[in-house]
């Protein structure tokens, strides 16, 4: 590969995986507990 | 009264499911072949520029809009652009939400029951010891339905999502993610890796994979300006991304009212970047180049990814020999399979929570309504392939509307709206802190971009309303604006009998 097609290509690559696995662990953790059923009945929210 | 009590499961649930609703076919078929086609690696900064100027606001928009909606209990874009506003306008421009989902689902699913053929086919070995001629000959006399396999593989196919989506989305979408995105990331690291270090002269390759990764990410600085790369570049994010569709607004409305959606959003829109951009690179153009060289890549890139794709690449697999020929299309057609149903299912949903909000149907009939509903709109595609129908039906449902929607709901929510109601509520709950010039993005560059795209496309808009060339074609057309204009009537019945029944709930509403 040239130098400037190989520069792009690790420069993209390392970045987007990087931000990727940085938002994704952010994710991770940082779980919410799964959903009980608490919002208001359905087509009347509680907003007053 | 709705019926529509679904939830999602779980945040990683939601994430992938989100992620998979983005990343599709255009990830690993449209997205190498655009970049080969605007100059290499210099498409690679308008598409990063378009990406982080309107792709990410619009993300942000979309995951708002629909959590917003969802706590009046809208899970379908007319009701739930109609809660921001009470314009009645906005209501029948959220109709685009279902038509786009609707039509796009009408051919996505009959190209994703091919990668399901493809998967049975490498299985049981039928493309090996066939020349490069035979497999293009097995593609054509598919599509031209030489036999029944491709109407058994749809149907089954839409059965499969109609079943799926039955289950609900922890039950079913979820679970499909959950197992789906997973395994399409591990196949595409393995592709990938295979593509890269593919070495000439073994297993009858003639260049390096690296020949194919140099001439996809060498600049073409002399493009990087020209409108057409950057239209390029926009028409991308917009198919990558899912954006402009209603299908994330959908997804989002069931997201609970403090929850978080900015990390949420980040975290599935950057997956997509990395499924597409680092192993949608990886893959096609590398094996491709490997085995058939520069100047042949490039003509048959002039007709799009599909072709390489499904007629190519099971030739190229066969010459990894017996055991990896079976594997490598197990895992390319495996991996478009799972990039495909994930992205159908999120089509499905928009309309299974239109019906179920407006009119009480069970999740399962509201399933088997969408199934039949793409059966029936989806046999112009199957029939009459060759005709160009199902161009037609991605022209218009997959690129005008999609333009066409984004641009309306990012006015909707920066100005009509109000870009510090809509910041207020893309912050609430949220895991990360939003870049505050985020704001002047949705506000001011992101309709300008999109505006820019929209006018740009205008003439070619022009050229293809008054192409009168084939019956087919103007007939599909004719279907598309009744398929519209029907989906805005029941739209219109749902708001009266809302009103009727003291159900119609906006912002503007008073309790």
């Amino acid at each position: 590969m040239n130098s400037t097609a190989l520069i792009i290509f690790i420069v993209t690559l390392s970045s987007v995986t990087f931000i990727t696995i940085y938002y994704f662990y952010k994710a991770f953790k940082t779980p919410i507990p799964p959903v009980d059923d608490d919002r208001p009945e359905i087509n009347k929210p509680d907003f007053t | 009264m709705s019926s529509n009590k679904d939830s999602w499961g779980s945040r990683i649930g939601l994430i992938l499911a989100m992620a998979g609703n983005a990343v599709g076919l255009g990830n690993f078929l449209r997205f190498p072949v655009q970049a080969i086609q605007n100059g290499g690696g210099a498409f690679i900064i308008p598409y990063l520029a378009c990406f982080l100027l309107m792709g990410i606001p619009l993300l942000y928009v979309e995951w708002a809009t629909g959590r917003f909606g969802g706590k009046h209990g809208h899970h379908s874009t007319p009701f739930i652009l109609g809660s921001i506003s009470k314009g009645r306008i906005w209501k029948y421009v959220g109709v685009f939400g279902i038509f786009t989902n609707l039509a796009v689902a009408a051919y996505y699913c009959y190209i994703e029951s091919w990668t399901l053929s493809w998967v049975w086919h490498s299985l049981v070995g039928t493309f090996n010891g066939q020349s490069q001629d035979q497999v293009a000959t097995v593609f054509g006399n598919y599509v031209s339905l030489h036999s029944y396999e491709p109407v058994v593989f749809w149907i089954l196919c839409l059965a499969l999502n109609t079943w799926i989506l039955s289950k609900g989305l922890s039950g079913g979408v979820e679970k499909v993610a959950k197992v789906g995105m997973p395994l399409l990331i591990l196949f595409g690291v393995i592709l990938a890796i295979k593509g890269i270090t593919l070495k000439a002269g073994e297993q009858g390759a003639l260049f390096d994979g690296t020949v194919g990764l140099n001439f996809l990410w060498t600049p073409d600085f002399s493009t990087i300006w020209s409108p057409k790369v950057w239209l390029a570049a926009a028409g991308q994010i917009f198919f990558t991304l899912s954006v402009g569709m209603g299908s994330i607004q959908c997804y989002a409305s069931y997201v609970r009212k403090n929850e978080d959606i900015a990390l949420n959003a980040m975290s599935a829109g950057w997956m997509n970047e990395f499924v597409e951009v680092v192993l949608g690179s990886c893959i096609l153009i590398p094996i491709g180049i490997g085995y058939l060289g520069i100047d042949k890549i490039v003509e048959m890139t002039q007709s799009g990814g599909l072709g390489l794709g499904f007629k190519t690449l099971p030739y190229l697999f066969a010459q990894w020999g017996p055991i990896m020929s079976i594997l490598g299309g197990v895992m390319w057609f495996g991996l478009l399979f799972f990039a495909g149903i994930t992205s159908s299912l999120a089509m499905g949903t928009p309309c299974m929570g239109f019906l179920q909000d407006e009119f009480g149907w069970s999740r399962e009939k509201s399933a088997l309504a969408f199934g039949v509903c793409i059966l029936l709109l989806g046999l112009p595609t199957v029939l009459f392939f060759n005709q160009g129908v199902f161009d037609e039906y991605d022209y218009w449902a997959g690129t005008v509307s999609l333009v066409v929607f984004a641009l309306m709901e990012i006015i909707l929510f920066g100005w009509v709206w109000g870009i510090d109601k809509g910041w207020a509520e893309m912050n609430e709950g949220s895991d990360i802190k939003i870049p505050s010039i985020m704001k002047i993005l949705i506000k001011y560059i992101s309709p300008l971009l999109l505006g820019y795209v929209f006018i740009m496309s205008l003439p070619d808009i022009f050229k293809k309303v008054i192409d009168f060339s084939s019956v087919p074609l103007v007939a599909s057309r004719i279907f598309l604006i009744l398929l519209w204009l029907a989906i805005a009537f029941i739209v219109r019945k749902a708001y009266y009998k809302r009103k009727r029944e003291g159900r119609y709930i906006n912002a503007d509403s008073k309790f």
